[in-house]
């Protein structure tokens, strides 16, 4: 192939990529729709997560080797030799039957000799006077900025950068303050329905979710986010065990929008089954 | 303020390490800043207003996430990502054309509401024709031909991301585009632009 026919087929292809270019990138509503296409992923990936009591399980199991830990950690430094040495329990499938360790015996002088905590923290001492350079008033002024934005797209930029980041408490607290500041806003459309997401999916709030759904759909019934309220509500009223309104809810979705994906606990309900979902 | 990029592909190599690791949360993570993207791209490989969409973006990152143990980083994870899409995606467009008549599926964006509604209307066309030759063309001819027109990748790209030579693209981008010229409809307008200019 000659340079001139590589130049010519590059032109080429320029130009029919140009075409695609108004159809290849993101849409509004494209970041929520994603996200939800993730957490499905993820959840058909981990069959375990199909298994609700599998997170409390594991908590408790965490939560009993903290309270191990926390005893064996707090006991006095020379041992009561009385009382047999407890063994240290272990969770189901993590046990080794090994007895506990001996503790470091340097460790136990440390803790031994280490004073109790006071029961409140006292303050701690600060420089009387702070020289305040330039970049660090800047580095301040951008902080303040980021931690206490002021204008509506200020707000939701922090909350979805929060979300981004996995801090879903951060990112609720910021959702939050924007519907209450600007409720009016366009982007409190959209922040009612990413927080009802947030709540249902993150912060195991399906109630508050529930509530975030119903807005949108009250306030903004022909919405762009209407399907993903609809959707919302549907799986909100399940987790919360009101699977009448449930059926109710995915029927309406059915309904109003044909071509939706629906799950298949869904779609067993929509068809009238009575199993449960 | 937005991230500097060297955070950021920091943070997604961290994302990377933890999702191969099998921590969920990662990879859960991982897949969302991928999602849009993914979305994005087999939209364009479909058309716009396509049943399968979101079918096609959740097979993709399915089969992203069964991928990633394979990415050995030869390419940005972006551009691996946007091959598991084309792969899935072009699937997807050869399953549909099996079993349905070729149809348009760009009626999210009406020719008519555009800003020259007579340009779009050819660019619509434009990009049918593509997808038509996607869906008959060879695999590795319409791989090539997908992420460079459709996903708007240079030649280099494609080439780190599919693990061929650059020559080897070009030659199967060579003859992609004989394979169009042959199905050039004659009142579209001259392919290479050349009768135009």
């Amino acid at each position: 192939m000659t340079p001139a026919d590589e130049r010519r087929d590059e032109a080429l292809f320029d130009r029919l990529a140009a075409d695609f270019e108004p159809v290849r990138h993101p849409v509004p509503g494209d970041e929520l729709l994603a996200r939800r296409l993730a957490c499905r992923a993820v959840r058909d990936l981990a069959p375990a997560a199909a298994r609700p009591w599998l997170p409390a399980a594991a908590a408790i199991a965490t939560l009993g080797l903290g309270v191990a830990a926390a005893w064996y950690m707090g006991r006095p430094a020379v041992p009561d030799t009385a009382t047999p040495p407890r063994p240290v329990s272990h969770p189901a499938g993590r046990g080794t039957g090994r007895p506990s360790p001996t503790p470091n015996p340097a460790a136990a002088d440390r803790t031994a000799r280490r004073p109790a905590a006071p029961a409140t923290e006292a303050p701690r001492s600060r420089p009387a006077t702070r020289t305040l350079t330039p970049d660090a008033a800047a580095t301040a002024a951008r902080r303040v900025q980021t931690e206490h934005p002021t204008s509506a797209a200020a707000l939701f930029e922090a909350a979805r950068r929060a979300e981004h980041a996995g801090r879903a408490g951060q990112a609720a607290r910021s959702y939050r303050r924007l519907l209450a500041t600007y409720p009016d806003a366009r982007e409190s459309a959209v922040a009612l329905v990413a927080l009802g997401w947030l709540e249902l999916e993150r912060l195991g709030r399906p109630r508050g979710a529930l509530e975030r759904f119903r807005r949108y759909q009250t306030r903004w019934p022909r919405g762009p986010l209407a399907r993903e309220a609809m959707e919302g509500e549907a799986r909100a009223l399940q987790r919360l065990g009101r699977s009448e309104e449930a059926r109710a809810a995915w029927r309406r979705l059915a309904a109003r929008f044909p071509d939706a994906l629906l799950p298949p606990e869904a779609r067993r309900l929509v068809a009238g089954s009575s199993e449960a979902p | 303020m937005a991230a500097a990029p060297g955070d950021d592909v920091r943070a997604e190599e961290a994302l990377l390490a933890a999702a191969r690791r099998g921590e969920p949360r990662a990879l859960e993570r991982l897949l969302q800043r991928l999602a849009p993207r993914v979305l994005a791209g087999c939209r364009a490989v479909l058309g716009p207003a396509h049943p399968d969409v979101e079918d096609a973006a959740q097979e993709a990152l399915l089969a992203l996430a069964g991928a990633l143990p394979r990415f050995r980083g030869e390419c940005s994870l972006a551009h691996y990502a946007a091959r598991v899409t084309a792969r899935v995606a072009m699937q997807q467009l050869r399953r549909w054309r099996r079993g349905h008549p070729p149809g348009p599926h760009e009626a999210e964006r009406p020719a008519a509401l555009a800003s020259d509604p007579e340009a779009e209307a050819l660019a619509g066309r434009r990009r049918e024709l593509v997808r038509d030759l996607l869906a008959e063309l060879p695999e590795a001819q319409a791989e090539v031909l997908l992420m460079r027109v459709v996903l708007g990748m240079r030649p280099a790209e494609v080439a780190a991301a599919t693990g061929v030579p650059v020559n080897t693209v070009r030659s199967r981008l060579r003859l992609a585009r004989q394979a169009l010229e042959q199905r050039w409809p004659r009142d579209l307008d001259d392919p290479t632009g050349e009768a135009s200019e």
